[in-house]
């Protein structure tokens, strides 16, 4: 155990400051009845998936405010913009109250309230006339969020093995294949970047501060302050950008020009950590060879990062190997090439020996919570539709979304779809409306009517994050965490927790046996039991830290271990290779815009975690929408005045609905634009937020499949500006 | 040197001792190193559930500041508390003494005296002073109980349920957290802070965080010329 | 009627005047100012039963609107008033006595409506108390309060004498200086924001001075001219200190609206763009069109009907340029951030109109009721 008596001074007193007491009334409260005292509840945030630990404090049966829990691993008791505004998700008026059926059509829904038992047995009935039909494996489950764990395991229970996620074919998929085939290992979610004790930092495209990943961001301030260099590659200035020594402004698409160069200099310079090489790597003579061409003034014209400066930051990199952390962000669908850009920068990682090194990527912690004990065994289950793709590490949300559509590899017939609005995570949302159209069953799990509810059969509103427990939630950092959910009121509305939703529904289709536990507190009680961790302790503090198997750097007795085929590090990728692709990474020029013609680039708002929180009320009142950042220059030629909305029509002829306001800046390139993601909701229930601003999603018509693992590289659609009312 | 994330602890320690002192030694300041500041809002999002702010009133807003022409080009954060002015413009125009300085040094406004005539707001050159025109989150006629539920400020309850129940219709600021330093906490806004770019303690007290801070390095004030000599200093 | 020696009309008129009314005989204006009260006492509960922010278009950025705007509007009428009644009574008392009470008489009740008007735009009205509780003597808005009540006083003092049939010079000069403090002071309310470039400034107490003479000429030409003449001549003859005064009013203000304009157009602080911003507006529509054109339009129209329209046009511009004035102060914000735009904009709401429209109509109301109940009577009798 890991917390020490400050931790404990610590959260008695952030419990002291949320409680203290009303001293005396005013005369303008008099009316209001005595409060009783307040309660506090642990829980992890879920405004985004970074989960950072909080404390609710309720009065009179509500929540009235949260604070960051100074135990948390991924918050250290602090909170982000998001996290701070957690009440604007639990007490929005437009949210899911009850059950819906669609009486009218996908798409243009008419909804009937229903009650809960309605809901379920629909939903039973359907489920097993599919699974009579075709198969289990024809009902697939796309989830985001921790309520989907529980979604995962009644979908294994009913036989199915494809549980998706966007997160992975349209987000970081193709981050953690790179590493993977690198190291056996991806970087971890959060990764174990080990920031604060870097001496040098590179970011590629990485808008980290805007995404605002609470330790992380922590740990990078924690590290400059420290005295780390930061190089930022990325066509506009972002936050971080603005705290970098050198900010490399590259062309779009070209990153992996610079990438290599910095390989080649350094290998052909030799100012890698030749120790740490030959003894845990292989391929570094094949990496020489391969990487020969890529020169540092080939990469300045192609990339217009000046080959000295790209010659300067190579040398000023391997100055302060091993302690540099290299990082590739977290969205990574960029081009369709995309694990293989993560490969270089897996290799670079290695050259530098900073993989299990001090300030690089640290070894995580070791630890288990095991599962619910004495469940049965799951169904054994046919392949899963993502086969095509061998080195995908999770299913492939659009091989789902084919599958749908073209029946192949087998039919696709009914979606669950848990918290993630597939229509605007999902790129070219025509195939997306295609497969929807085709499905004998469309299931929405959620706590918003977001634009995918629209697209569903039925409805199930879920309760939020400060109504319910969770699964135990557990991370593996530089110590072991177990984080627990304790609801800090009773649901609002008819709205349930996954858990009890998906034990009821377990019940109706006859799988009761896997969903064995009265309730959740029964639940957790044995997985905690069986992790050896007391379940009182855990609902009282809301995370735990366990160091006791941590050993984060490699050391003499302890060595790293690498889950490659050759179990050492691969600069050369033999098994790609063999399932012909390079073996190293090659450069391949992308499609540049068209002329009149901007590249459309999209992030994301240190106030918004894509559309998720687009609704919510108190990060609506600070940014109700996203603007379109266009250069000066550009903006002049093109006669635009700031504030001034526009319409955009993409490649393809597409013509946005909604339209844009201009934001001039100097932050960005002239050959790209760049929006906040997320906006131009599409769903009336949605009162704040529908059709203010832009959707990325309008614009992503093309999209390029990266064959290693399926991800779909989106950053390849170029828009015009249309100036019209 | 202190490490960045120990900073916490160490601040929370100097202000449980200025604490000790009589108010009238202490002098509550709070300095932002805008070189750490990235721009994230967790400040003021965070400040907005403390104090319970209503719609379009932030206590602590950050604005964003681009200087330079691309490529050469930087981004600045400048977050912005109630500066509490040594010279505060804001209490010599309230005609009835609602607003005034502490001994401690910090501006509070006493909601049972406010009229509500906005002039404080009209006279701060910062911005930092709003009007609580009665607004909900969720709707007029149908707030949910945390939107009416006593809020803190100045360690005191304040449900807002209508029209006649101060703040509403008052002059409302940010006040340094009040509720919570004299429960020896630091305010919001800098524990929530990702970057632990504020500072805030006594600045009277050579050994605290914040003396030390602002001791070293370049600094300034907002709108420094207009003489309200902010106790809120930024370090570049 | 006489009560407390003042000779005050009779009930039996006061009774007719009421007749004639409900039997719509008041003619056109007195019953639009009746709408007008109608749609002020809507406004009035709408504030109190909803709550000044839930029916007003004012926020943190735009604090002040029409409502304030509309007080400082009447109250610089009234003193432009208490002006021509001094300078009638001091230069022109021969041709001016008989119009004596009544301008007087609306000072006051413009005065008055004002107040009410500033009254509602209070977001707690009912903390006024404080006023007298707890007094700010730094505030100049408190000094505000003392010298207007002095000021009121004073000016009903005069009125009651006016009904005794008395006439003080004393008390004109007191009425005449208390004025100058009063409305100077309300123009310190703006002056002394530093941080506002648009109200900024000594030049503001002055520049109020002189655009309330501007109004108080324009009003008391009207009331002039709307009287029965047997022959233009005599018209004339009657209205010329009006007309001069007005001449001089524009002229004054066209020179203090310039060297603003000029002074704030050479400025290169924070916050002074507002003139740069402002200076197409400021140049052709306060200092050409509201100003210099009627002034050019007296020496060419002078018959009775051409000198109430260009009055008349000169009190509606008037209150265009005050309220102008006041939310160009919040054109350009102090703090700029997440939605907050770089010009502000500000329209009122319904309610802010209709308080605008009440405190008009009610100042409008009172004084043809006296009228008609024959509360100036005695004045006639002199010109008779």
């Amino acid at each position: 155990m890991s917390i020490s008596r400050r931790d404990f001074l610590k959260i008695a007193s952030a419990a002291a400051a949320v409680s203290a007491a009303p001293v005396f009334k005013s005369v303008s409260a008099m009316s209001t009845k005595p409060s009783a005292p307040p309660t506090f509840s642990p829980n992890y945030c879920e405004l985004c998936f970074w989960n950072c630990g909080l404390i609710a404090k309720s009065v009179n049966g509500k929540v009235v405010k949260i604070d960051g829990n100074p135990l948390s691993y991924r918050g250290k008791g602090k909170l982000c913009g998001r996290g701070n505004a957690g009440l604007g998700l639990l007490y929005d008026p437009d949210r899911l109250k009850h059950p819906m059926l669609n009486i009218g059509k996908r798409g243009d829904p008419k909804w009937k309230k229903i009650s809960w038992d309605e809901a379920l047995s629909f939903i039973a009935n359907k489920l097993n006339d599919i699974k009579q039909k075709y198969g289990p494996e024809a009902v697939a489950l796309f989830s985001h969020g921790t309520g989907g764990s529980f979604w995962k395991h009644l979908l294994k229970a009913y036989g199915s093995p494809n549980s998706a996620a966007p997160s992975f074919a349209q987000c970081r998929g193709p981050r953690d294949v790179g590493f993977y085939l690198t190291f056996g290992a991806a970087p971890g979610s959060p990764e174990h970047y080990d920031f604060a004790k870097s001496k040098f930092i590179v970011l590629i495209g990485s808008h980290l501060g805007e995404n605002a990943h609470n330790s992380q961001v922590q740990d990078l301030i924690n590290g400059l302050d420290n005295g780390a260099k930061l190089v930022v590659l990325d066509p506009r200035l972002s936050n971080v950008a603005a705290k970098a020594n050198w900010w490399l402004p590259v062309k779009p698409a070209t990153d992996l020009a610079v990438l290599l160069a910095w390989i080649k200099i350094i290998v052909d310079e030799e100012l890698y950590d030749k120790e740490y090489i030959s003894k845990y790597a292989i391929g570094i003579k094949e990496l020489k060879e391969e990487v020969k061409d890529y020169t540092p003034e080939w990469a300045s014209k192609i990339s217009e990062i000046p080959a000295a400066t790209i010659v300067e930051i190579a040398r000023e990199m391997a100055k302060h190997k091993p302690n540099l952390c290299i990082s590739g962000g977290r969205f990574t669908v960029w081009y369709g090439d995309d694990s293989q850009r993560s490969r270089a920068i897996a290799i670079l990682t290695a050259l530098m020996g900073s993989w299990g090194r001090e300030g690089g990527y640290y070894l995580p912690a070791a630890g288990k919570v095991p599962k619910y004990p004495g469940l049965p065994e799951y169904p054994d289950t046919g392949d899963s539709i993502s086969g095509d793709y061998p080195f995908a590490l999770l299913q492939v949300t659009n091989a789902i979304r084919d599958a749908a559509i073209t029946d192949k590899p087998y039919p696709c017939k009914g979606w669950i779809i848990y918290g993630s609005n597939l229509i605007k995570t999902m790129p070219n949302k025509t195939e997306t409306i295609n497969a929807l159209r085709k499905l004998d069953l469309v299931v929405a799990v959620d706590v918003l009517p977001t634009d995918i509810v629209d697209w569903a059969d039925i409805v199930l509103p879920e309760c939020t994050y400060l109504e319910r427990y969770d699964d135990i939630g557990t991370g593996k950092f530089q110590t072991f965490e177990v984080t627990m959910r304790v609801p800090g009121m009773k649901p609002l509305f008819e709205s349930k927790p996954s858990w009890w939703i998906t034990k009821e529904l377990s019940k109706k289709m006859g799988l009761e046996a896997y969903f064995p536990w009265n309730d959740i507190e029964e639940y957790l009680k044995a997985r905690c039991e069986a992790a050896g961790i007391s379940f009182d302790e855990l609902k009282q503090k809301g995370a735990l830290q366990f160091n006791d198997k941590a050993n984060p750097y490699i050391a003499a007795d302890n060595q790293p271990e690498f889950n490659t085929p050759s179990e050492k590090i691969e600069l050369y990728s033999k098994q790609l290779k063999e399932h012909g692709f390079d073996p190293v990474p090659k450069y391949t020029a992308h499609e540049e815009p068209p002329a009149d013609h901007y590249r459309l680039v999209f992030g994301r708002s240190p106030l918004h975690t894509f559309s998720r929180t687009i609704n919510n009320f108190m990060l609506h009142d600070l940014i109700p929408e996203n603007e379109l950042w266009i250069n000066t220059k550009q903006a002049a030629k093109l006669g635009l005045k700031k504030g001034e909305y526009v319409r955009l029509v993409n490649q393809d002829g597409i013509k946005t609905d909604t339209k844009i306001k201009i934001k001039i800046t100097e932050r960005l390139r002239e050959d790209c634009v760049y929006m906040y993601h997320g906006f131009g909701v599409n769903s009336a229930n949605l009162s704040r937020a529908n059709k203010r601003g832009i959707g990325t999603d309008e614009l992503i018509t093309k999209y390029t499949v990266d064959p290693l693992m399926g991800g779909t590289g989106i950053r390849g659609n170029f828009v015009k500006i249309v100036k019209e009312a | 040197m202190v490490k960045n994330e120990e900073l916490i602890d160490i601040m929370t320690e100097d202000l449980k001792r200025a604490l000790k002192k009589p108010a009238d030694k202490r002098v509550w300041a709070m300095a932002i190193d805008i070189k750490k500041c990235i721009g994230c809002h967790a400040c003021t999002t965070a400040c907005m559930s403390e104090n319970l702010t209503p719609p379009h009133i932030q206590y602590r807003p950050v604005r964003e500041e681009e200087i330079g022409t691309f490529p050469n080009i930087t981004v600045k954060f400048l977050p912005r508390p109630c500066m509490q002015c040594e010279n505060p413009p804001c209490v010599t125009v309230c005609p009835v003494k609602a607003t005034y300085k502490r001994e401690d040094g910090i501006t509070v406004i006493d909601y049972n005296k406010c009229i509500g005539c906005r002039y404080c707001i009209v006279a701060c050159p910062y911005g930092a002073r709003s009007s609580d025109s009665g607004n909900y989150y969720t709707g007029k006629f149908k707030k949910e109980t945390y939107e009416v539920e006593a809020s803190e400020e100045y360690g005191k309850p304040w449900a807002r349920k209508n029209h006649f129940s101060s703040p509403i219709g008052n002059a409302r600021k940010c006040h340094f957290c009040i509720h919570r330093i004299e429960k020896g906490t630091l305010p919001r806004c800098v524990t929530t802070c990702l970057s632990n770019a504020t500072y805030f303690g006594d600045l009277s007290d050579p050994d605290s965080q914040i003396a030390k801070a602002v001791a070293k390095v370049n600094t300034f004030k907002y709108k420094e010329l207009l003489g309200t000599k902010p106790r809120v200093i930024y370090i570049t | 009627m006489t009560l407390l020696n003042m000779n005050l009309p009779d009930i039996t008129d006061i009774k007719k005047t009421v007749n004639d009314i409900f039997k719509g005989k008041g003619g056109v204006v007195l019953y639009l100012s009746v709408i007008g009260i109608l749609m002020g006492i809507y406004a009035f509960l709408r504030l109190v039963i909803e709550g000044h922010g839930a029916v007003t278009n004012t926020s943190s950025l735009v604090p002040w609107g029409v409502q304030i705007s509309t007080y400082v509007y009447m109250v610089l009428l009234s003193t432009g008033c208490t002006f021509i009644n001094f300078f009638g009574y001091m230069f022109y008392r021969k041709q001016y006595e008989m119009f004596g009470t009544r301008i007087l008489f609306i000072g006051i009740f413009i005065a008055f409506a004002g107040m009410g008007a500033l009254a509602t735009e209070l977001g707690r009205m009912d903390k006024m108390i404080y006023f007298l509780l707890s007094p700010q003597p730094k505030s100049p808005m408190w000094w505000m309060s003392v010298w207007y009540s002095i000021y009121v006083t004073l000016k009903l003092i005069e009125l009651v004498n006016h009904k005794r049939g008395t006439h003080s010079d004393k008390l004109l000069w007191a009425t005449f200086i208390v004025a100058i403090i009063t409305y100077s002071n309300l123009g310190s309310v703006f002056g002394i924001i530093e941080q506002r470039a648009y109200y900024f400034g000594s030049l503001l107490p002055i520049y109020f001075l002189m655009l309330g003479f501007l109004t108080g000429a324009a009003l008391a030409t009207i009331i002039a001219s709307a009287h029965f003449y047997k022959s233009d001549t005599e018209f004339q003859k009657h209205v010329q200190p009006f007309r001069n005064s007005l001449r001089i009013g524009l002229g004054i203000a066209m020179l203090a609206t310039f060297w603003r304009l000029l002074a704030g157009l050479y400025a290169q602080s924070e916050g002074y763009e507002i003139f740069q911003i402002n200076f197409m507006y400021s140049f052709f529509f306060e200092l050409i069109l509201s100003l210099a054109v009627p002034l050019i339009i007296t020496y060419f129209s002078t018959c009775q009907r051409c000198m109430i329209v260009i009055s008349l046009f000169v009190l509606a511009t008037q209150f265009k340029t005050r309220t102008d004035l006041i939310v160009g102060g919040f054109k350009v914000p102090v703090f700029k951030a997440y939605t907050i735009p770089d010009i502000v904009s500000y329209i009122p709401s319904h309610v802010e109109m209709f308080v605008v429209i009440g405190a008009l109509s009610a100042a409008t109301f009172i004084y043809i009721f006296a009228d008609k109940i024959g509360f100036f009577k005695g004045e006639e009798h002199i010109h008779g």
